[in-house]
């Protein structure tokens, strides 16, 4: 692939990027959240076209306008987030689309369970083909979904994060897997977060950075420390407003929180107008930990203290009693109720305490959400205006608005920038060290690491569900917090 | 370019929302006039209110429980069963009052059921009223015997097809009907609770509103609501039906959707509903003027059904594609 570039609204995503993959290897991409891997791969795929740029196959340019150009040039593509139909069986699973008929144009199922039965035959596989997807654990489901790759005479297997969601004996047995493909010449491409991974399964490695190439080496070439350089070593540019280092009293402490395996024996203060950044690689639990603290998911254990006094969260109510809240990761999945007005959105949550009796004042209401929304500078057209109209950074403003309108102790801000532009984003920080100073306790959840860096009085960084280390803001790099995410300190 | 189709493409799906229902109004009426000299006559104007009284009392909370994100098949056998209760008690105690009271009860009863499973065990809400549906209109039966029972007070007969100088009194509660539930859906913070509900439950849910317990009042309300219904019907009818008031579910949901209330819930709006049902009646008014054949005004009715969910898609994609652009 040459010079792919590839621009979303408001962003560039890829940036003349350049990615040489040898035939019969394993290549591994890698970069942060956000750096432009999973673009790259779908520009592949042939699920984006891209705006510029070449690709070559086997030394030919190729066009990959659609999956079903990929998949005919060979190119498989196995998801981060499988899809299988759980109801069919794996063979079923496997031949769907291309069953196997016989000349009354009925499905040859016996066809169908032979040859698949004779695809895992070869490759040492102990399925059987009858197999309902359903009882699988994902970790086989992702093997099933790399054979039907195979089964397509893929020559060129692409996993997104296949190690996300399996466990490490899992991991080690895909491994296996890969290198027998390469065996057989098949060339893999893998996008990882996790640095031993590459240095176990992969030949050769790729780092993207904000949309860019940055470089490729051969993985005998490198070592951790120059890997991780690759990985983070961005200029950082002034674009973050000043605040004063140093924080108030403990406001909020979190005791041993546990939810499944997604939060483990989380604990944590925060103290007044401070800003405690939270980071990780995407999956590693924040969000979850958040959720669990603010009442959105149930956490099985774990104690919480406000103010020195141990509260109870059942409920989102129970958190906003406390003055806990919110804004959420998605602004379109939980964040805003996008085909009500600006107004009703602002006033959603403080509704209960301006009513009388359940009795609502327009006027008053409307003044209030004016105020508010005058104060953070929403631009709409009017207050009655559909929320989905709203641009992104737009959009994010009124979920601040309509938390702030009750004067919160704690904010807890879950990507409070994601997919918004760099104006917008000014804007919000500004609106986050202003909550700072005025005393409110902020929680920033975030996977942009200059955010992270440059807002948080602490950084506690997370991995796999667990808190891995906590970095006070004189010693925050990049390459700490990186190490920190990719690995679970013992 | 796109995203600027999709804004035209929404701005007049969300015009449609607001004012289509009144060009569509309209609409019928000219024709009505145009199509029958008998149409445009108070005295058919009244019948025709006095026709569609009891659709819209349900259509009312029909609208209510679309744009909390469900929907109320259970409504006509909740009017049949509440209509048999009415009469039921006026013949055996002669009180209007008590079998009044005891029929907003029992109504308000099946609205708990079915907020019960729908929302507190998140059934879908379809299949909950399906259920109910089948198991009201049994009880409508035996609390009958099986039969019509005939008779009930005056003052009832007087609120179902009585007049006051001549505008009927079925007409007068639907307005006021009207005015209170519009009140409760703009002005309460329950009405706009249930908007923000039905566009998007999570984003209610972690605005800190208890979505269960609204989602369970908005059930019940719709019992009351069909049990007020089946009172008007017990005195339009002069009698406890537990054969009646079938299929009137549909006819509210026909009329509300028409009105613009999504399917998908959080928009809506009750005057428009009303409107929408009143439409519905003055279509099956003017065939029956025409003497359009029995059987060609069920597949008229069919169009319309089919019209009021196209407009429904119509408005909600507009919103979803526009949704999606971001």
């Amino acid at each position: 692939m040459r010079n792919i570039s590839k621009s979303f609204p408001g962003v560039k995503a890829l940036d003349g990027v350049d990615l040489r993959v040898e035939q019969g290897t394993v290549h591994a991409i890698m970069g942060e959240n956000g750096a432009g891997k999973s673009t790259l791969m779908k520009v592949l795929f042939g699920q984006y076209t891209p705006d510029e740029g070449e690709i070559f196959l086997e030394g030919k340019p190729v066009q990959l306008k659609s999956v079903k150009d990929a998949v005919n040039h060979g190119i498989s593509m196995i998801y981060q987030e499988l899809s299988p139909i759980k109801e069919l069986s794996i063979a079923e699973n496997i031949f769907v689309g291309r069953y196997p008929m016989t000349a009354a144009h009925i499905i040859d199922w016996k066809k169908m369970y032979t040859s698949c039965q004779e695809i895992f035959d070869r490759w040492g596989l102990s399925y059987d083909p009858q197999t309902k997807i359903k009882m699988l654990k994902t970790a086989d489901i992702q093997m099933i979904e790399i054979i039907k790759a195979i089964s397509f005479n893929a020559k060129l297997v692409i996993m997104d994060e296949p190690s996300s969601s399996i466990s490490q004996k899992e991991v080690e047995k895909l491994f296996d897997f890969i290198r027998a493909l390469k065996k057989e010449g098949i060339t893999t491409i893998i996008i990882t977060h996790k640095l031993d991974e590459v240095f176990t399964v992969a030949d050769q490695v790729t780092v993207l950075r904000d949309g860019k190439y940055i470089g490729s080496n051969r993985i005998g070439e490198l070592d951790r420390a120059s890997l991780i350089k690759m990985m983070v070593g961005r200029e950082m540019n002034n674009l973050f407003p000043k605040k004063d280092a140093g924080y108030g009293a403990p406001l909020l402490e979190v005791r041993g929180l546990n939810n499944g395996s997604r939060v483990q024996d989380v604990s944590f203060t925060l103290h007044k107008g401070e800003i405690l950044g939270f980071a990780g690689i995407v999956g590693a639990g924040r969000t979850e930990t958040m959720r669990a603290l603010f009442g959105l998911d149930p956490h099985s254990s774990g104690e919480v203290i406000m103010d020195g006094k141990p509260i109870q969260i059942k409920h989102v109510r129970d958190a906003i009693k406390n003055d806990i809240v919110m804004a959420t990761e998605s602004r379109k999945d939980d964040g805003l109720v996008l085909c009500r007005s600006v107004e009703e959105n602002i006033m959603l949550p403080s509704l209960y305490r301006r009513s009388k009796g359940g009795i609502l004042n327009l006027k008053e209401n409307r003044r209030v959400a004016e105020e508010a929304s005058h104060k953070l500078e929403v631009k709409t057209s009017s207050m009655d205006t559909m929320a989905n109209f709203l641009s992104g950074g737009n959009q994010q403003k009124l979920i601040l608005c309509k938390w702030l309108l009750m004067n919160p102790k704690v904010l807890i801000l879950d990507e409070p920038t994601r997919g918004i532009d760099v104006g917008a984003k000014w804007e919000i920080y500004n609106i986050i060290t202003g909550l700072a100073k005025q005393g409110v306790g902020i929680i920033l959840v975030s996977s942009e690491m200059e955010e992270i860096i440059n807002l948080s009085d602490r950084v506690l960084v997370m991995c796999e569900g667990r808190i891995n280390g906590c970095l006070e803001k004189g010693e925050v790099t990049q390459e700490k917090i990186m190490n920190l995410a990719s690995e679970v300190q013992v | 370019m796109n995203k600027k189709n999709s804004l035209q493409c929404l701005s007049i799906a969300e015009l449609y929302s607001k004012f289509g229902i009144l060009v569509i109004l309209l609409i019928a009426l000219i024709a009505g006039a145009i199509l029958s000299p008998a149409f445009l006559v108070p005295s058919n104007l009244v019948s025709v209110a006095q026709n569609v009284g009891v659709y819209a009392i349900i259509a009312l909370g029909m609208t209510r429980v679309l744009i909390g994100g469900g929907v109320d098949l259970s409504a006509g056998s909740n009017v049949a069963m509440c209509s048999v209760i009415v009469a039921a008690v006026y013949n055996s105690t002669g009180s209007t009052l008590l079998g009044v009271l005891l029929a907003l009860v029992a109504g308000s009863c099946i609205g708990a059921v079915n907020g019960f499973f729908a929302s507190y065990l998140e059934l879908m809400p379809f299949i909950v009223t399906l259920a109910t549906q089948m198991t009201v209109r049994g009880l409508a039966y035996l609390v009958s015997g099986g039969a019509p029972v005939f008779g009930v007070s005056d003052s009832l007969v007087f609120l179902g097809q009585g007049n006051i100088g001549g505008f009927p009194m079925m007409l007068l509660v639907v307005i006021l009907a009207t005015i209170f539930i519009s009140f409760v859906m703009t002005r309460t913070s329950h009405g706009r609770y249930l908007y923000a509900i039905g566009g998007n439950p999570e984003a209610a849910g972690a605005s800190g509103i208890n979505v269960k317990q609204q989602r369970f009042i908005n059930y019940v309300t719709m019992g009351t609501i069909c049990a007020l219904a089946g009172i008007i019907y017990a005195g339009r009818t002069n009698s406890g039906l537990p054969a009646g008031a079938v299929n009137f579910e549909f006819e509210a949901i026909i009329g509300t959707v028409l009105g613009g209330t999504s399917m998908a819930g959080g928009i809506g709006n009750p005057v428009c509903s009303i409107i929408g049902v009143f439409v519905v009646g003055i279509i099956n008014n003017v065939m029956n003027l025409c003497s359009v054949n029995a059987f060609w005004q069920q597949v008229v009715k069919g169009i319309v059904i089919m019209v009021a969910v196209v407009l429904d898609i119509f408005t909600r994609n507009a919103i979803m594609k526009s949704t999606k652009k971001r």
